[in-house]
């Protein structure tokens, strides 16, 4: 292994340019905080969203306030799993072995695809389900509020769903290029572990 | 009692960890910077992903068990991170950081740093595999050492190395 070749090789690779230390820990910090005010902003919304969903059942009781908790519930429930899933990649197993770490990379990816269609079809079902009761006059129980704050609510709503629709798609095609090079790099980790 | 001892001792490891992190981190700067830049062609995502590394390496510290040495773990851990780095890099992917630049290699160049840039090019065009093995070698890792980290067996370690090596060569003689 050693030659002179390999050892002037060496001396060219390890002559690397001094690295700032002080300011990766700044960055770090900023970040850790950062990720921290995410959380801690999305306890906030997810709490006051359940509070408020909850104090309007109370105050209206009818099929419509409890159709709007679940709801909201639900909807909660969908947008934390997300967070947690994108989040996952701070506490991602990297100490483990690099094949075991690809192939736990490739089903948590191909996860994420398939939690982002569920998605897709829950957010369309709800946009199709609000426009068939807008057609048919139907006028739920849950939102006994002017009509200028209904037009709003429906405006929301509609721009949410199509928001939604489009950010999945956007992060699916993201996701299958992920995969696309996690899969590739597998398999040459599993031919090139054949070698002795 | 017993769980105050442990409790002690626990709080006692994790602070001897700590410090054995940050020496780590201090006196591997440069390793954790070429692990970097063998991956990631770009200097400001370089930067982000040495960030990364570092604090993937902190993060990991935590699941030390000491049945290897700290070097080798957080070796692995730096390679890990920079493998799922890369794959969720959305611009372009490795194909065309591989195809960037294996020219020519000037390790006599009097401009040391063009040297190494060029050096760092070739290294990146070569497979994953095989420039896993290299650049652990290039650090000084042993055979043992490497297999360690990469969770493969000596031999094979042994193996990567000598075709990496040659495939180094090959674009010399080009």
């Amino acid at each position: 292994m050693r030659d002179p070749q390999w050892e002037k090789l060496m001396d060219v690779w390890q002559d690397s340019e001094p690295l700032n230390l002080p300011d990766v820990k700044r960055t770090m910090s900023r970040r850790t905080a950062s990720i921290w005010l995410l959380t801690a902003l999305d306890t906030i919304v997810t709490v006051g969203a359940v509070v408020y969903a909850a104090w309007h059942v109370q105050q209206n009781p009818g099929p419509g306030s409890i159709s709007l908790l679940v709801g909201v519930i639900a909807f909660l429930i969908l947008g934390w799993v997300i967070t947690l899933s994108v989040r996952a990649g701070t506490w991602k197993a990297h100490s483990s072995a690099p094949l075991a770490m690809l192939e736990l990379n490739i089903r948590r990816v191909r996860a994420s695809i398939r939690l982002a269609t569920i998605g897709q079809w829950a957010f369309a079902t709800g946009l199709v389900i609000g426009i068939v009761a807008r057609l048919s006059h139907w006028k739920p129980g849950l939102l006994d509020v002017g009509d200028t704050t209904l037009l709003v609510l429906r405006v929301v709503f509609g721009l949410g769903v199509a928001v939604y629709l489009y950010g999945a798609h956007w992060f699916k095609k993201r996701k299958r290029r992920e995969l696309l090079w996690l899969t590739d790099m597998q398999q040459q980790m599993v031919i090139a572990n054949r070698l002795e | 009692m017993d769980s105050l001892i442990d409790s002690i001792a626990g709080s006692d490891l994790r602070y001897h960890l700590t410090m054995e992190v940050e020496t780590f981190i201090e006196d591997n700067r440069g390793a954790l910077y070429r692990i970097a830049a063998s991956y990631e062609a770009d200097a400001d995502r370089r930067q982000d992903l040495l960030q990364e590394i570092v604090l993937a390496v902190w993060s990991a510290s935590k699941k030390f068990r000491g049945e290897s040495s700290f070097r080798t773990f957080a070796f692995r851990v730096a390679h890990n991170r920079a493998m799922t780095f890369v794959a969720s890099e959305q611009r372009r992917n490795a194909r065309e950081v591989m195809d960037s630049g294996a020219e020519v290699v000037v390790v006599d160049a009097p401009d040391r740093k063009l040297a190494r840039e060029q050096l760092l090019d070739q290294v990146r065009s070569l497979p994953l595999p095989l420039r896993q093995v290299l650049t652990l070698a290039l650090e000084g890792l042993s055979y043992d050492e490497i297999a360690q980290v990469l969770d493969i067996t000596r031999n094979n370690a042994g193996v990567r190395l000598n075709r990496a090596r040659s495939q180094l060569k090959e674009m010399w003689d080009a």
